[in-house]
């Protein structure tokens, strides 16, 4: 099996069965992740899309540092923060309020699924936050290159976002 | 670390005909930069394919031009001197044609005219039969003051041909 690398390579020629190897094996996260953040299908095929064709024009720019996978979250998240803003519908947390400070104390955090129906309570850049690192895998340093934040944000924007998950799960089992 | 099995629901991931509609989506777009990155590429080839061929073209031609300079040069002096002798006669017998077809028409007498044609033939076969006795770049010096003897009455008939006016230059 090829990695990501191998493929890009070859679609950085032109090859475009290399780039729908690539889709096809990106297209699945992408799409799950970018439907947290959506209100309808048609709005993720839009961003899929949208990112892939990204991708594909600017591909030449790609420089193996990061993982193909992490580029292609950078360009789609990209993408929807442009829609929102287009839209006016500003559900980013202000950086500015976090401070360089991160939040020293670490939950105690187990995830239920009854969680996700919380998950409409964060703000986007929280619930970016904790679906790439709690679920996609990826570090904080991934994350803060991903949304363009800073490493210490991340680590306070997950801290934050699982607290509020908590307490709601705390309230739910006092009940 | 949540797994994303547990994480994301069946609904969350695109089906086989989404996924297929966005590609189709996504290449209408991607295609056409593809034919043109193609189109681009082939063009760049084309032209310095072309380049390429007029240098190496003019570089054979000098190359072959010293190469024949340097070849005539290196020959020794008789041999050189036949060749000019040859090239001499070559020029004139370009232009005979002319005093064939011009004899009927000349004021001079056919006799005469006759008598320089057979002059000029037995030279030439004298010419002959020297050359096929011997290889060229290999003339005693006997036969190479024949010949340019042979040379020099061949040219001095054409000389005298072109002063009575017999040959129309």
């Amino acid at each position: 099996m090829q990695d990501d690398n191998h493929w890009v390579t070859r679609a950085k020629s032109g090859n475009q069965r290399a780039f729908k190897v690539l889709y096809d094996e990106n297209v699945t996260p992408l799409y799950r992740f970018l439907k947290q953040f959506s209100r309808g299908d048609e709005e993720v095929h839009e961003w899929v899309q949208r990112a892939f064709i990204k991708a594909f024009e600017h591909i030449d720019s790609f420089d193996h540092r990061s993982k193909f996978s992490s580029w292609l979250f950078r360009l789609a998240i990209n993408e929807m923060k442009m829609d929102r803003r287009r839209e006016h519908i500003v559900r980013f947390e202000s950086l500015e309020a976090l401070g360089d400070v991160a939040d020293s104390e670490e939950p105690s955090f187990e995830w239920h699924h009854t969680m996700k129906s919380w998950m409409g309570e964060l703000d986007d850049t929280k619930r970016m936050v904790f679906i790439l690192y709690e679920v996609e895998g990826y570090s904080h340093a991934e994350i803060a290159s991903v949304i363009g934040i800073a490493e210490s944000s991340s680590r306070t924007l997950l801290t934050r976002a699982k607290r509020i998950l908590q307490d709601h799960w705390n309230k739910e089992m006092k009940q | 670390m949540t797994k994303p099995e547990d994480f994301y629901t069946s609904d969350d991931s695109p089906g086989r005909r989404a996924r297929s509609g966005m590609w189709r989506g996504i290449q209408r777009h991607t295609a056409p930069l593809q034919a043109n990155k193609w189109f681009v590429s082939d063009r760049r080839s084309f032209v310095l394919g072309m380049a390429t061929t007029v240098v190496i073209g003019l570089a054979l031609v000098g190359t072959w031009t010293l190469t024949r300079q340097a070849f005539e040069n290196a020959q020794p002096q008789p041999l050189r001197l036949e060749r000019a002798y040859i090239s001499a006669i070559n020029e004139f017998e370009h232009v005979l044609p002319f005093v064939t077809a011009k004899v009927s028409q000349t004021p001079q007498s056919k006799e005469e005219l006759t008598q320089r044609a057979q002059q000029l033939s037995l030279i030439d076969a004298a010419i002959s039969q020297l050359r096929l006795q011997t290889n060229v770049i290999d003339l005693s010096p006997l036969i190479r003051e024949r010949l340019r003897q042979l040379y020099a009455m061949k040219l001095q008939i054409l000389q005298q041909m072109i002063e009575r006016g017999e040959i129309d230059l």
